[in-house]
């Protein structure tokens, strides 16, 4: 394996608006070789993968290939130097055969005419090389499934003649025997003499795969060892040993024996399976895990959006049935969603609309609004919470995100809510905003409202929730108390990689 | 000062509108070079009712982010119920009128319907309801027309309370209530934020659906009054007369300040929208420019109108 290296980064250094999320960061890769990169959200992963191939250019530093200094402009470019990457989110035609999405950029032809069943052929040859024949090339991509994108995506940058091919999370929706399929493609084409970086979550896809393995955190490599000589266990304490700093507030000591909210059984088509969940009153329960786990699911169930298949739903004890928002809301629960923008706040109307839009009612003498007692009332809103604005007519797109998130949970405060769903709370705003929302939360619940929060922010699960429960694959792999709670053991259950750490 | 720049810039109120409004009529005013008398000036507010009335309708399905083709088509659809109903007589004048305005109401709620179930764009469901509502027409009349508005009725159109007519009155009697139900309930208030995000608002536990089908409703209502004007004015049946107010009733509301994503806009622009359109009309008549120059100039206008509220409307989103 000692040949000269394909490609070499040397000191990456990668800045966003002031913000460094890649620092120093040196790797080599050869041919034949797995390297696998692991990290937590956020670690600059991607980052680094979208640089050495050319999808971003670096603040500073250097890239080699076979020894020679490049800059890479774009992933085209990239693609020329024989460096594919495999994205997570899918960049598939959904109107296109497979065929077509597969040989894109490199149709068969004469002139500008496309041979079609070449085309198909070729595509159909790539598939089997990869190892997964059984797809019809010539089935639209909006009718295969999730698992099919993905191979049809990996037989795309297949397409290209990779010398390094980079996957990223390559088998978040493909099942046991696909994975393995895929475990033994890569394999495959290590041997003849192609280098391959897999950035996973599952370490089940990096012991499998690669012979090498780097830790990345806070953009930083904090760990590099060849795969034989380390164990999961060690991985998975690299990527989170972080100290914990003091922002969150003080939780409460005992657990309520008063249940809020509680699910039994809950099922939902092949999202969810079998979910057992309590919330106490007054108390925080975080929900953890990896993205799209069912996280986004639950939550959305939980308030009726998408409602559940089967199982039970309780609330102070007795069993209701919520299929809409309007009956949550009904049933005094509260919703934060994760996109505020397109679901949360109505963009064009003022910042006093949008604070007061759930009690119109309250604020109205005999079906009209009294328009002094809403002023007052926003005012006092935005005075409580710190909101920063011009003017209570400002429409609600000028503030920034930390004051429009507050203006979402004011609004919902004001309906007196007995058990809100936060999900991902603090995603995209500024810290100060972050720490006004968590002493907000912690002071809520000290007047018995009770909350769920959905992060993937393991420091705000952990700081914030009384009770933890880590979900994957639509399932509770484990529950920890919040006190006992470490990101290791979190981590270990949300990539299952031990079953039962309940203790 | 700063106070001002506040109240000017945060405020739904239509500034601009109303200054083009008081500029077309200075301008009408010096072309017909003090020939014309107030009493001018109110005829062709009069003229301009059924227009006034079918756009607060439109106004109302683009602040829900839709829009209706099918308005101008149930003016024609009342037109002639009314006149082949009535054929000249007044007995069945009450039953007629209801039955216009069942009509009207059944096809807003089947737009409704159709638009939020089975989440269809607007444009193509009412422009297909326009075409069913013009080929029943045609198979009722078989292209001919026929019959005549009771006497009574038409005191609508003709009559004169005072020195205002009465069809003015009726116009800002319907403009009024409707700018307070927008402004001042709790309903208006959510049609407001149906049209702004339907996401937001079916999370906030409102039905939207509902709303959006009662805005449509609303409309198709208006439409019908609108038709009744209309046909108060004319005085017999008369093919497709109500047809043009479909795109007439659109163009005022985004001349008024209206958007086409929903949410943003008012009644107190659509009225002088409607104003504007009418007088611009007029005017053209006057000072002798053809038709063919009268579509050149409102095309101009709106074209200019919707640029600059879509300026309002880019900071807001």
């Amino acid at each position: 394996m000692k040949h000269i290296c394909i490609l070499e980064g040397k000191n990456l250094f990668k800045e966003f608006q002031g913000n460094m999320v890649l620092k120093n960061a040196s790797l080599q890769c050869f041919p034949g070789e797995g390297i696998a990169l692991a990290g937590e959200n956020g670690a600059g992963k991607s980052t680094l993968m979208n640089i050495i191939s050319g999808g971003l250019k670096p603040t500073s530093g250097e890239i080699f290939i076979d020894g020679n200094k490049v800059i890479l402009s774009g992933s085209k470019q990239g693609k020329q130097y024989g460096i594919s990457f495999v994205h997570q989110e899918l960049s598939l035609f959904k109107e296109m055969t497979v065929g077509e999405n597969i040989m894109i950029g490199r149709e068969p032809g004469r002139k500008r005419l496309i041979d079609q069943q070449k085309l198909h052929k070729k595509a159909k040859e790539l598939l089997k090389e990869v190892g997964y024949e059984h797809i019809d090339v010539y089935a639209l991509v909006k009718n295969i499934s999730p698992a099919q994108k993905q191979i049809t995506e990996i037989a795309k940058a297949w397409a290209t003649t990779p010398r390094i091919l980079i996957f990223d999370e390559p088998t978040s929706s493909l099942n046991k025997k696909e994975s393995e399929i895929l475990f033994g493609f890569i394999n495959r084409i290590k041997k003849i003499g192609i280098c391959v970086i897999v950035i996973s979550h599952r370490l089940e896809d990096i012991f499998s795969t690669c012979d090498r393995v780097l830790v990345l955190k806070d953009g930083e490599f904090v760990f590099e060892s060849s795969i034989d000589k380390t164990s999961p266990d060690q991985i998975i304490s690299q990527m989170v040993g972080r100290e914990f700093k003091n922002i969150y507030p003080p939780k409460q000591q005992n657990l309520n024996k008063e249940i809020a909210l509680e699910l039994r059984e809950i099922c939902m088509e092949n999202k969810l399976k079998n979910i057992n969940f309590k919330v106490p009153k007054g108390s925080v329960i975080g929900v953890g895990g990896l993205e799209g786990q069912g996280q986004r699911e639950l939550s959305r169930s939980l308030f009726g959006i998408k409602p559940f298949t089967s199982g039970h739903y309780l609330i102070q004890g007795k069993e209701v049935q919520i299929k809409s928002p309007y009956e949550a809301v009904k049933n005094k629960l509260a919703f934060l969603s994760d996109d505020r923008k397109a679901e949360g706040l109505f963009m064009p109307l003022s910042t006093e609309k949008n604070a007061c839009s759930l009690i119109l009612n309250k604020l109205s003498h005999s079906g009209f609004i009294s328009t002094v007692r809403m002023k007052n009332k926003a005012q006092k809103i935005i005075s409580q919470l710190h909101i920063k604005v011009s003017d209570i007519k400002q429409p609600v797109s000028n503030l920034s995100g930390g004051n429009q998130q507050k203006i979402i949970l004011s609004k919902w405060l004001e309906t007196e809510p007995d058990v809100f769903i936060l999900h991902e709370p603090t995603r995209g705003i500024d810290v100060q905003s972050k720490l006004e929302i968590y002493q907000l939360i912690r002071n809520l619940t000290d007047k018995g409202m009770s909350v769920i929060i959905f992060t993937s922010d393991m420091l705000e699960l952990i700081g914030l929730s009384e009770y933890i429960y880590v979900l994957y694959e639509g399932e509770i792999s484990g529950e920890i108390p919040g006190i006992n709670a470490t990101e290791e053991k979190i981590m270990r259950l949300s990539a299952k990689h031990e079953k039962d750490v309940k203790k | 000062m700063k106070k001002i720049k506040f109240l000017i810039r945060y405020n739904d109120f239509p500034f601009g509108i109303y200054i083009l409004l008081i500029l077309m009529v200075a301008t009408f005013l010096i072309f017909t070079k003090g020939t014309v008398s107030p009493m001018h000036l109110l005829n062709i507010a009069r003229a301009a009712s059924p227009l006034g009335i079918v756009a607060i309708g439109q106004t109302l399905t683009l602040l829900v982010a839709g829009l209706d083709l099918s308005l101008g088509t149930q003016m024609s659809l009342v037109n002639l119920v009314l006149a082949s109903m009535m054929n000249g007589n007044s007995d069945k004048t009450f039953v007629a009128i209801l039955i216009s305005l069942t009509l009207c109401a059944f096809i807003g709620m089947v737009n409704g319907i159709v638009i939020t179930k089975f989440k269809m764009q607007p444009f193509l469901v009412t422009m297909a309801m326009s075409l069913i509502i013009q080929g029943g027409y045609y198979i009722y009349t078989k292209g001919i027309a026929r019959g005549s508005i009771a006497r009574e009725i038409r005191y609508l159109s003709e009559g004169w309370i005072g020195n205002i007519p009465v069809a003015l009155i009726l116009w800002i009697a319907l403009w009024l209530i409707c700018s307070v139900i927008l402004k001042k309930t709790v309903y208006g208030q959510k049609l407001y934020m149906a049209g702004a995000n339907k996401k937001a608002s079916d999370l906030s536990g409102f039905r939207s659906d509902r709303i959006i089908i009662s805005a449509y409703v609303l409309a198709a209502l208006l439409a019908g009054i609108a038709g009744i004007l209309l046909s108060a004015y004319i005085g017999v049946a008369s093919v497709d007369i109500g047809n043009s107010y479909t795109l007439d009733s659109v163009a005022a509301s985004v001349i008024g300040g209206t958007s086409f994503l929903g949410g943003v806009g008012s009644l107190e622009g659509t009225f002088p929208g409607v104003l504007i359109i009418t007088i611009l009309s007029s005017l053209m008549t006057i000072i002798g420019i053809s038709e063919a120059g009268k579509f050149i100039c409102q095309g101009t206008i709106i074209a200019v109108m919707v640029a600059l509220s879509q300026l309002r409307t880019k900071e807001r989103r």
